[in-house]
């Protein structure tokens, strides 16, 4: 047997398993102990905002504490259980077992194999149903906790919105509870909790959802995201992390409603924060970081009202040598202002779409002109790489749409040929990801394509995009396919996650991990059929995740679905309310 | 200029080289000490380390040079307000010269532990003395980057070529074990000797 110093030795970049960094939160064990766990590595753990808030959130509850754990990486991981040590929290060393709770954060649906192997390097049981008072209550919660079904038989319990509120709620609860049982019956009058023990879907003979018995969810709201808890210090990874850098988070929400996306309809409604709330985090952020980055994140930040007097307010308040990013900017919406300072590397704009036909199916209202506009100015600024990115496969697609990305590209290249600055040739990347349909949003019952027409697009994309300064990438199909499948899964699918993972399925989002035909077996054993998962939903069903409201309302979903079918935009929340259910709440009307 | 000392141990023997070089730098941006910048078109905070010390050993001699007027002794109070656990200001000199901190450090004294007691001279004075070097694959023969090795009670100190020409003591050691046995072996560099084998104090004293 080693010892974890000697285990250390011998894994790669072991600097990830020691705690100890600069700006971890002091913590000791308290009345209720929590840990937030990350189904990843610690690289991609360290760059999430959200476990950092939840974090903040425990901790300031009296007599609790919150502790961090992430995914070993498979060296480690194996390392742990051939040596017989359970896997341990990051800030005190503790196993995993001796938490009272511990909240996996669900950021995207290939990590779901990565919290099996993590509850099992903790040696604690994957099913809730065999874990007694004796293991710890296992909470999900992130932004795949909208659709829990296909994990429901792993979770006690799940918080379902904004984590501000309800984690604080949550722990006060568990403060006051003696017995798991009473926890979790109480703990679903919170509102966003969900407890998949006593709220269940019903089935018919057929196999097909009829109803749910037990309480319904409705999501959690945080609407004053500038009185709610954020933290002002950050905790300073020992190994590089993905995004290395001081992070504030301009607003949450995005105003476009594009009509593929989850998060612009989950996370309504929007909420900026104010100019001085933000100035202030980042520079207590920088001045106890030592990070000379700040990134200033939302799903979209070029719409954020007040992005002019913000980031003249960062300049005259952070120290020298501090640099802004702008995540997420838009093309109809690129000022020159954005990145006057910035290091011209690239600059990422997402048409989504080939042909103006196609943006107004999705919903994304930017017009040729817009694009042309857009990229004259990233020029003139000096920029001469451009990532593009494109979906396939979306709802009423043909072929001219595929081939009109070529024609977005030869625009762009048209705009720089005329750009008297230009110095090098101009390097375009054009990234095109295959769609898949998610829960809440209007495209949640259109279909995911199958092989023979991705290999069909795919094939095409490579032919029309073997151009000079193009470079052409993509997303594998058997990757989004699992993707697609577990998006829109019900609790049918607990026992083929449950099986993959016993064959070897673990890191699923890692192409050197992922293996397809261990997940087809795992299927095939639980009788899961993919492509009913894959299918055009009918409109008239039941949802899985019907049970669980998160403002917009399905009625104007569907109302969407059927504009976007007839090549309607709708526009975004800034040209006017679009009535999505969120009215009464949504600080824009 | 300021150079200081620093340990990397309780941990921080674990955070590799470039990693090291990123929190000594955000390390002295939390002090909010002035440090001088490259003039670049990409302003880089000045910052010279010594030579890489392998992952997993612990040290109690890191070199570090800050470019900065602030006082070093204050320096040193801030740097330690301000580290991440395990990287400690030991020392802080104010210097009117950049040290070649690489260059001119010529070898390293490290302290090992549990390995069992042998006769230094059996090696000392053998024609050569190979060790297996990982990063080649092959046994090489380091006789002339071993300076000294003696025993003070249990622990074997061994003074070994450090800088532009370095014997990585792990590969000694692991020798050592299949020779002569030992358990558990635990190394922590302890000092280093700059040219004509003068200690740091002895080396900096023209320039402070």
């Amino acid at each position: 047997m080693k010892t974890l110093d000697e285990i250390l030795l011998t894994v790669e970049r072991p600097s990830r398993y020691i705690g100890g960094e600069c700006g971890e939160p002091t913590i000791k064990p308290e009345k209720f102990n929590y840990c937030i766990c990350f189904p990843d590595v610690y690289e991609v753990a360290m760059s999430n905002l959200g476990i950092r808030i939840v974090q903040e959130v425990i901790n300031r509850v009296d007599g609790a504490m919150a502790d961090r754990c992430f995914a070993p990486w498979p060296d480690f991981g194996s390392a742990l259980k051939e040596n017989g040590i359970p896997l341990y929290s990051l800030g005190l060393k503790m196993p995993l077992k001796n938490f009272d709770m511990l909240g996996f954060s669900l950021q995207y649906e290939l990590s779901y194999t990565t919290i099996l192997y993590m509850l099992d390097l903790a040696g604690i049981p994957l099913l809730a149903s065999e874990r007694g008072e004796e293991y710890p209550i296992i909470q999900g919660g992130g932004p795949c906790a909208v659709n829990p079904e296909p994990i429901a038989d792993f979770f006690d319990l799940f918080v379902i919105g904004d984590g501000e509120d309800s984690m604080r709620e949550l722990a006060e609860l568990k403060l006051k509870c003696s017995s798991k049982q009473e926890f979790l019956k109480k703990a679903t009058k919170i509102r966003g909790v969900y407890v998949p023990s006593l709220t269940k879907p019903v089935y018919d003979n057929s196999g097909k959802i009829v109803d749910f018995s037990g309480e319904k969810v409705e999501k959690a709201f945080c609407l004053d995201l500038d009185n709610a808890v954020f933290p002002h210090t950050q905790t300073v990874g020992n190994v590089e992390a993905v995004h290395d850098r001081a992070v504030i988070e301009v607003m949450r929400g995005c105003y476009r409603g594009c009509r593929f996306c989850q998060a612009g309809f989950i996370y309504r409604p929007v909420r900026p924060r104010s100019v001085g709330n933000l100035t202030q985090t980042a520079c207590d952020l920088i001045r106890s970081t030592g990070f000379d980055n700040l990134s200033m994140n939302s799903l979209s930040t070029s719409d954020y009202p007040h992005l002019k007097e913000l980031l003249s307010s960062l300049k005259q308040s952070l120290p020298k040598y501090t640099t802004v990013s702008l995540p997420s900017l838009r093309i109809d919406s690129f000022e020159e202002y954005y990145a006057e300072e910035a290091r011209k590397n690239s600059l990422t704009f997402a048409p989504e779409a080939g042909t103006q036909r196609l943006r107004n199916v999705i919903n994304k209202d930017i017009s040729e002109e817009d694009i042309i506009t857009g990229a004259k100015k990233a020029f003139n600024l000096g920029y001469s790489l451009i990532k593009l990115y494109f979906m396939m496969g979306l709802p009423t697609e043909t072929d001219e749409d595929l081939e009109g990305i070529l024609n977005v590209v030869k625009l762009i290249q048209g705009v720089y040929a005329e750009n008297p600055k230009r110095l090098r040739g101009l390097r375009i990347n054009v990234s095109v990801s295959t769609f898949v349909p998610k829960p809440f949003t209007p495209f949640a019952w259109a279909k995911f394509i199958s092989r023979e027409e991705f290999e069909y697009k795919f094939n095409l994309l490579k032919k029309k995009l073997a151009v000079k300064g193009v470079t052409y990438s993509w997303n594998d199909y058997e990757v989004s396919e699992l993707e697609a499948v577990l998006a829109r899964g019900d609790r049918k699918l607990s026992k083929a996650i449950l099986l993959a993972y016993e064959s070897g399925a673990v890191y699923d989002s890692w192409g050197e991990f992922f293996k397809p035909s261990v997940w087809d077996v795992a299927f095939e054993k639980a009788s899961v059929e993919k492509q009913a998962y894959k299918a055009e939903i009918d409109t008239a069903s039941i949802l899985p995740w019907d049970f669980i409201n998160v403002g917009v309302s399905k009625k104007f979903l569907l109302k969407e679905y059927e504009r976007a079918k007839a090549e309607t935009v709708t526009g975004g929340c800034q040209t006017g309310c679009k009535n999505c259910g969120l009215q009464g709440r949504c600080t824009l009307v | 200029m300021i150079l200081i000392k620093y340990s990397k141990t309780q941990g921080a023997e674990f955070i590799p080289h470039l990693d090291t070089l990123r929190h000594l730098g955000k390390t002295v941006r939390r002090t909010g000490v002035d440090i001088k910048y490259s003039q670049g078109f990409n302003p880089h905070m000045l910052i010279f380390m010594s030579s890489p010390i392998a992952l997993g050993l612990k040290s109690e001699c890191e070199l570090c040079l800050f470019d900065s007027d602030a006082n070093a002794l204050e320096f040193k109070a801030l740097f330690n307000a301000n580290s991440p656990k395990g990287i400690r200001c030991l020392e802080a000199y104010n210097v009117d010269k950049k040290i070649k901190v690489v260059a001119d450090v010529t070898s390293a004294i490290y302290e090992i532990q549990n390995i069992n007691k042998f006769n230094v001279d059996d090696i000392l004075k053998a024609p050569s003395f190979t060790v297996f070097d990982k990063r080649s694959g092959t046994e090489k023969d380091v006789l002339d980057k071993i300076v000294n090795l003696h025993f003070l009670g249990d622990k074997l100190y061994a003074e070994l070529k450090f800088g532009n020409v370095t014997l990585r003591p792990d590969y000694l050691v692991e020798k050592l074990i299949s020779l002569y046995g030992g358990e558990h072996p635990v190394v922590v560099k302890k000092d280093v000797r700059f040219l004509n084998g003068l200690t740091l104090r002895e080396y900096l004293r023209p320039y402070l």
